[in-house]
Order: C-alpha cells, then structure tokens, then sequence
C-alpha cells in the first residue's frame, strides 16, 4: 500500500513538472508567434503537436517494455533508411535537407532517432557485462559504428546540432557502463591534434559560427550577429523581465529563429532574471525527478533507456542555454518542449510519458 | 590480463554513475544561471544602451525657411528640395564595398570619401543618421538606388533649403545662408551642426524671424531598419516670412538698366524711406552659397577687383562729386550768402594763391546765378560761394541732410562716410584747414566721401521738404502662423528747415539739369513727369597700382533725381565706377528706373479703374 503510494506521488510529481514546464513554452511559443496582426498560425499547429504528443504519450503507457527492446533493431534500421530518404528526396529548407513530406506535413526522421538509438543502445547493452577498468576500444568498435551512422547521415543534412546531441547522448550512455580512461585520454589527444583536419571538413558556415562565438563582436552584423543579438535580448530583460508580448528587441526580427532555438532568448527579454531563474529550477527539478524515477530500476534495460533520455534532456537543455547566452557556438540545438519543432516536440513528449509509465511502476 | 565480467554488482555502479552524471547537470545548470545573472543584471545597462542603438532611429525634419517676398507678394528667396545622402551607421554592413561605390559615384577617391565619413561621424549625434553628400544629381540619386540591395545603411532623403529663383539679382539686398560654422554654434544658442543659417544681408539680420524650428521623429525598426512604429514626434515649425519694401519690377529694371557696369543702384520714397530697389554690381549668386562652391566658382569672386561680396550701395564710400552741389547751394541759401539772383563770374577757374582750381569747361560759364550753376554744373559758382559760407558751415548742411553719417538701414556693414571740416583735419592729419580745402569740398571731391544710399536720403531730404528719413527695407514680419506680427513705418531722423525761396531756386536749378537743352543732366528726361537731378564726375585720384588697369582710368559717373519735381514720390541715385560722366553714364540709369516706375504706377491706376468699372 505504502509503495502504491510513494509511486503515485512520484507520478504526480513528474505530470506537475512536465504540465508546467509544457504550459510555460506554450506561452513563450505564443509570444516568439504573435505580432501586431495576431499570433502567426504556426502557433496552433503547435497545439496541435501537444496533442498529437499526448495520443503518443498514452499510446506507451500501454505499450510493453518488452515489445520496445524486441522492435529497437528494427526500429533503428528503420529511422536510419528514412535518413538516408532524407539526404534523396528530403526537402530542402535554408539549405539543409532536414525534413520528409510536404509543405503541410513535414516529419524530421533525425529527432525520432535520437529516442530510438537510445532504446538500440540499451538493448545492446542489456546482457554486455561490464569490464574491469571499463571497455576498451575493441569493446567498443561495434556501438560505436552503430551510432557512427546516423551521426554521419544527419551531419550530412547538414544538421550538426543534432548530430552532436546523439553522438554524445550516446556516449554519455557508454560511459556509464564505464570506458577505459587511457582510451578517453588517448580518443581526446587524438581528436586534439587532428582537429585542423576537422577544421577543414566544416562547411563555410560552421566555421564562421566558430570564429563568431570566439569574437562575436568581431563582425557584428556578419556571424557574430546571432549571439550578439540574443546578448542583447538577454540582457535587455534586466530582472523584472520586459512583460508578456513586450520583448521588442526578439520581435523587431533581431532575432532569425526566435521560435525555435532561440525561442528561450524571447523567454528571457520578457521575463527577466526572475522567469529565468524559475524555468531553469523547474529543468533541474524535471531532470532530478527522471533520476528518482530511474535510479532504483533494476532492469537494465530499462535502467539504460532512462539514463539515455535523462543524459538527451541534459545535453539538449544546457547546450540551448548556453547557446542562447553566448557560452556555446551557434549550433541549433532546441529546447525540449520549448522550441517550435513538431517532431521534436512529439519524440520528447513520448520520451517524458516513457518515463511517467516508469515512475508508475518502478 | 584480469577480466572481471560483473551482471548483479553492475547496479550500484551504474546508479552511481548516474547520480555523478546528474551532479554535473545540476552543477553546469546553475553556472548558466549565473551567466544569466551576468548578462540580465550586471551588464543590463550596457545591453539595453546596444539595443536602443539597433532599434531606434532619429530623423531630423528640417524646417522650412520663412520667404522672402517683394512688396507685391512676390517671392525672391523660397525653399527648394535638396536631396542628401545619408548612412545610417548601425546598419552598414559592409564599410569598405560602401565607400568604393560612394566613391564611384560621387566621383571622389575612396579615401577622401572615408575621411569625409569620419569627420561627418564625429559631429553626428548618437542614434542620428551621418549626412554624407548634398544636392544629389538625378543620376546620382538613380546610381544610388539601384546599389541599394547590397549598399546597406544607405539612405536618400530630402530637405527644404534656401533657394533663391533669380540668382544674381539682389544678391546683397538678400545675403545668403550657409553652414553654421563652429564658432557660430557656440556663440549662438540651439542651432545644430549642419543647420543653415543666415550669414549676410537680410537672410542674416532677419534670421530670428526666418528660420524655422526643425523637428525631429524618433522611430523604432526592426533587423531591416524597416520602420515598425513612431516613438516621437516633433513637428518642425517653418520660420515667418518677412515682406520687403522693395519693388521687384523697379529692382529688375534697376538690374538691368546699370548692366554689366560696375556701381549702385538705389531708389527711395521721398515720403517713406522705404527702399524700392537696391543694386550693387559686382554682385554673386547666393544659391552657390547654399550648395557650396566650386573651386573655380570661389576664385571668380575671390579674385575679382571689384568687390562681389561687398555691397556698394551702403558699403562703398566714395566722392559724391558735383551732385554734392545741392547741399553748397542749400548752404549759401540759408546763411544769406547768396539768394537766387546772386552772380558770379566764371572764366574757366579760380586762383586761391598760387594754385588755379579749375571748372570743368576751361572756357568758363561767364555769369552765372544759382540756377545756371545748377543746370551746367559751373564749379566757380561754388567755389566762390563756399567761400563765403565757410567750410564749417558747409559740413554743418552736409551732415544734417544725411551725408557722412550712417542712415541706419536695418543691413550689416553700412559705413558712414566722410565729410571734412577744419575740426575733422586737425584730429586726423593734425593740419589746419585752408581754401585750398575748401573749394574741391565744395564741389565734392577731396576728403568727402558717402556712400550712395547717403546721397539718395540727402536728394529725398530736400525732395519732401527736409526731412531725413530712416530708410525702410522690411515692410513688415509675418509670424509663425502667416500672421502680420510687426509692420514698419516711416521715421523721422530729423527735420532739416528750408528756406521757401531756398527750395525753389535749388528745385528749378535741378529742373534745369534734366529739362533744358543745357542741362548737364540731359539724359535723365522722361515724357511722363518732370524729373529733377544731379549729375556728378567724380575724379579718382590716380591710386599707382590700380591705374594700370584700364577699368580703374576713368572718373566715377553719379546721377541721382527725384520726381515729380513737384510732388515727389522717389528718388534713383545711380553710381558707376570709373564710369565717366555722370550726365552719360549715370543719368541714362535713372532715366530707366524712373519709366519703370511710373509706367507701373500707371498700370496700377489702370487695373484700379477697371476694378471700379
């Protein structure tokens, strides 16, 4: 009886988080949407996205945790198919090829594959034992060529955010298991010294958002511009914040992708310190509550999956924020259930309702 | 090598590991939030400062300049567009690719064009657009705006200026506008850098009625520097206009009748003192000074012997010659000396020691009364009367009629003259004063000197009987508004009394002149009413350097007249440099200024009996 309860507590607690943290991007999203002329239409899609999420979010309550480690290989090789679909036939938006389907209905196949390599991910490692010292780079040859792949094919769209966000999702996931330390130092020398080689690989544009975050005031209206411009959105809001709708310097345009990445920019010109402070308390509290949800789970599955979307909230929340105040180059990387991304919005939502499912249970 | 495969004990590990992984998130969450703290709270100001810069844009609305018009209403200086290019610093993205093309099209090496923007910067106030370049060509304009896409910052616009229709005519009643300068803005209070102001004549003494208020828009945009609504506005206030006593048909006819010539021309209500023209020649265009010179535009006036900038009506002194014989023959009237049928003999010059002093016809006039003294100009008659007046008594009449003194016209820069007497050569030349003295005084030549408006108001004084009037420019002020705020009317600097018989012997002699067939003045005839005058030769005397120049030889040509002798309504004195005789030169002026006026007289009683018809 008393288990009951102390799960439900944990469940309700979850939903509160979730519901808030929800309802505050919401009423961001509409704010980053609304001009003089009324909110733009993209807003209600977005209502529309919270509901398509929720079906999804009911939908793995019911779902088998069984039957999601029995369908992950699969499921991987079928999201890594719709990403080579992507580069052929994808639709081409600010010169990446990022999204499948039409003008109406797009779908990003690179945000559903973040979640599912997590679940791949734990079912590779369901039965791995661990090793003393932790792996070593032969142990390691396979799931990293695993994660290699869709990391390379979304690279490609080119999307190096997201790229980012699973390549190290995935390694985060493999660290806990545990990594050889002479290796990490050996792989991080290495990648040290043959960054110039990187450096060339980058297309013009990265490398100008690289120059941008180490000089930003170098070339104010060039590359620098963005996190110059989210400084100025930032600091403007002073601690009281600007009020509601009134964040003039994110709508006059300063801002290019006020709704999406640097949606958080308009948060904080509005809200001020104050709203900042609360925003940032309630992701802690959300990732502190999927670590009590996780923590004492004793299927290793399970275990895994959970830490994978703990470690995906982790990334996707700090490497946002530190973008959007100018710790971090330009790298498009969203804010969970914060950003406008109906893809997004839904995989995280199905991740956050995988992890309500847990916390009823655990 | 020791493998240890674990399953059961993994747990803990792994929980472990998580909780490490966790520590770090909550650990980097709350640096972030310091950063915030940084950005939103200690560096507020220096953001908010950044986002008003990218943000707001002020525009300045320059206010039109009051008109200047004619006493018909007519406008002489109005307001035309001036189109400017400016850069609006927040939004140039790419200064050098800006100034190349700038310099492409404005025709400057790109460094210049850089200096320029510099200097242009450090005098713009913050938040305002950097005026670059004025007066843009059409096809300047058109280059401009079809770089516009990747020139971005730059900015045509237009603004009301000064823009005076006829040019050259004028130019020194008008004076111009131009650039405050930098000691200006600090000695007069809220002008702006870059105004335009009022620098000579009218445009500089009237500037506090003419100029006008500029008002200003304060604006936000967005990243595009596209207008997204006003902030602020202050609506510019026009300046008044001022209503000028001057006919601008007689001043055309003034223009045209002294031509190319080189001197004044100036006419006057004898019953006002209003100004009804004024000429000076060498004259300028203003609307140079409003657009700034070309080089060689600058050398023309610079260079020039003759003066352009200086206005001669009030600004040049010279001897008034034989047309200062009224004032010798007003002085022998008076004191008694002589009456109107007083003889003297002339036979061609007049023996003071051992010097002759000469009359312009060697053969002499024979006898001669005031009237033909008057009518031929005998210089004996005056020589022999200013010796029994005395030259005291001679500067007395020449200064209470107007002469040597300042007239007090509402312009900058009048001078007042000269007229010698003994008191005046002892505190100058420290020399007593001898007949020698007394007889070029006479006839208006050696120490005397006036300026032509001085020799106008001394005809006008003995015209309407003896009244030194202050000449009038400025009819009257209209406000802000349109609505008549000052008028001027006639003052009486002093009352000169005339003797009947001294007006009626002095009136017929200046009949004479024009009228008879002796008349020195002969010239000045017009059908239509009886015109009476003076002439006047002036002798130069020979300056070394300037006798070189052929222009400098001749003696300086004076007419002035008044009509109808009878009941006078204005009086032309004309003045030509080096022009020769006044009776050849001068009096054909006249002659044209007077027909003006009084064939446009009788167009206006004509138009009135239509009306009443």
């Amino acid at each position: 009886m008393k288990n009951i309860t102390n799960s439900n507590r944990l469940f309700y607690e979850g939903l509160i988080i979730i519901l808030l943290i929800i309802i505050i991007g919401t009423i961001n999203i509409y704010s980053a949407l609304y001009t003089e002329n009324g909110v733009s239409s993209m807003f209600y899609k977005h209502l529309i996205f919270i509901f398509i999420g929720t079906i999804s979010v009911l939908l793995i309550q019911i779902v088998n945790n069984s039957y999601i480690e029995n369908t992950a290989r699969e499921a991987f090789i079928f999201c890594v198919l719709l990403l080579v679909l992507v580069l052929i036939a994808g639709k081409r938006v600010y010169g990446a090829k990022r999204w499948l389907g039409t003008a109406s209905f797009s779908f990003q196949p690179s945000e559903l594959i973040k979640l599912v390599t997590i679940f791949y991910l734990a079912k590779f490692y369901r039965y791995m034992p661990l090793c003393d010292g932790g792996y070593k780079l032969h142990h390691l040859i396979l799931p990293f060529t695993i994660v290699m792949i869709p990391t390379l094919l979304i690279a490609k769209q080119p999307d190096l955010g997201t790229a980012l966000i699973l390549f190290f999702t995935a390694f985060f996931m493999v660290l806990l298991l545990g990594i050889n330390r002479k290796l990490i130092l050996t792989v991080f020398g290495l990648v040290l010294l043959l960054s110039p080689i990187f450096w060339h690989f980058l297309k013009d544009y990265q490398k100008r958002r690289v120059y941008a975050f180490l000089s930003p005031e170098s070339d104010p209206l060039g590359s620098g511009y963005h996190t110059i411009q989210a400084n100025i959105a930032v600091g403007t809001g002073g601690f009281w914040g600007k009020g509601y709708l009134k964040g003039v310097q994110s709508k006059l345009g300063f801002i290019p992708e006020k709704h999406t990445d640097f949606a958080f920019s308009v948060f904080a010109e509005e809200w001020g310190f104050i709203g900042v402070l609360f925003y940032i308390i309630f992701n802690l509290l959300l990732i502190h509550w999927m670590y009590k949800v996780v923590k004492n789970i004793k299927d290793r599955f399970v275990f895994l999956a959970g830490s994978g979307i703990i470690i995906l909230f982790s990334l996707h929340f700090i490497v946002n924020l530190a973008m959007v105040c100018g710790l971090f180059p330009v790298v498009g990387v969203p804010l969970p259930l914060f950003s406008y991304g109906g893809t997004a919005l839904i995989v995280h939502l199905t991740a956050l309702g995988f992890m309500l499912k847990l916390s009823r249970t655990s | 090598m020791k493998k240890v495969y674990v399953t059961l004990d993994a747990q803990p590990v792994l929980e472990k590991r998580l909780a490490q992984f966790i520590t770090l998130v909550m650990v980097v969450g709350l640096l972030l939030l310091g950063r915030f703290w940084y950005l939103q709270i200690l560096k507020h100001n220096y953001y908010y400062e950044l986002s008003e810069k990218s943000r707001i844009r002020n525009f300045k609305i320059v206010a039109p300049r009051g008109f200047i018009r004619d006493r018909n209403g007519k406008i002489i200086a109005s307001s035309a567009p001036n189109f400017i290019l400016e850069i609006t610093r927040e939004e140039v993205n790419n200064k050098d690719l800006l100034f190349s093309e700038l310099s492409k099209i404005f025709n400057l090496p790109k460094e210049e064009v850089e200096k320029l923007y510099k200097a242009r910067v450090s005098v713009t106030p913050q938040f305002y657009p950097v005026l670059m370049f004025e007066h843009l060509t059409r096809e300047q304009i058109v280059a401009v705006e079809a770089l516009k896409w990747k020139l971005k910052g730059v900015k045509i616009s237009y603004r009301s200026e000064r823009s005076y229709p006829f040019n050259n005519l004028a130019s020194h009643l008008l004076g111009y506008v131009s650039q405050i300068d930098k000691s200006e803005l600090e000695k007069i209070k809220g002008y702006q850098v870059g105004t335009k102001i009022g620098k000579a004549g009218l445009e500089n003494v009237f500037e506090p009625y003419l100029r006008g208020f500029d008002g200003v828009e304060r604006i936000e945009v967005d990243a595009y520097g596209k207008k997204q609504k006003v902030l602020y506005k202050l609506d510019p206030v026009a300046g008044g206009n001022v209503e000028l006593t001057i006919d601008w048909s007689l001043q055309e006819a003034a223009e045209e009748a002294l031509g190319e010539k080189n001197g004044a021309v100036v006419a006057i209500s004898t019953m006002t003192g209003e100004i009804l023209a004024m000429v000076s020649h060498p004259n300028f265009d203003p609307n140079l000074f409003v657009k700034g010179f070309k080089k060689e535009e600058w050398l023309n006036i610079a260079k020039n012997p003759f003066h352009p900038l200086q206005n001669k009506a009030l600004q040049g002194i010279f001897p008034p010659g034989s047309t200062f014989k009224l004032v010798t023959a007003i002085a022998g009237l008076e004191e008694g000396v002589i009456n109107q049928h007083t003889r003297f003999y002339c036979n061609g010059k007049k023996r003071i020691g051992s010097k002759d002093f000469r009359c312009w016809r060697d053969s002499g006039h024979g006898s001669v009364d005031v009237h033909k003294a008057l009518v031929e100009s005998c210089d004996v008659f005056f020589y022999e009367t200013a010796l029994k007046v005395g030259p005291e008594k001679l500067a007395y009449y020449a200064k209470q009629i107007g002469l040597g003194e300042k007239t007090g016209l509402e312009l900058k820069g009048e001078l007042s003259g000269v007229v010698p007497s003994p008191e005046w050569k002892r505190q100058k030349f420290s020399q007593r004063w001898y007949d020698g003295d007394t007889l070029p005084f006479a006839i208006g030549q050696g120490y005397l000197a006036v300026t032509p408006l001085q020799l106008a108001i001394a005809y006008s004084t003995f015209a309407n009987g003896g009244s030194v009037l202050k000449p009038i420019i400025v009819k009257q002020f209209e406000g802000k508004d349109g609505k008549v705020i000052k008028q001027n009317v006639p003052s009486i600097i002093r009352n000169v009394r005339l003797k009947p018989e001294t007006i009626e012997a002095v009136r017929s002699g200046l009949i004479g002149v024009v009228n008879e067939p002796s008349g020195t003045g002969h010239a000045a005839y017009i059908d239509e009413v009886v015109v009476a005058g003076k002439t006047g030769t002036a002798q130069v005397r020979a300056f070394k350097e300037r006798v070189k120049l052929s222009g400098f030889k001749n003696d300086h040509a004076w007419f002035v007249g008044f009509a109808p002798a009878y009941n006078p309504e204005i009086v032309v004195c004309a003045f030509v440099m080096h022009g020769g005789h006044g009776g050849g030169t001068a009096a054909p002026i006249v002659k044209a200024v007077m027909s003006k006026y009084f064939s446009l007289k009788k167009e206006v009683k004509n138009e009135k009996y239509h009306k009443q018809q």
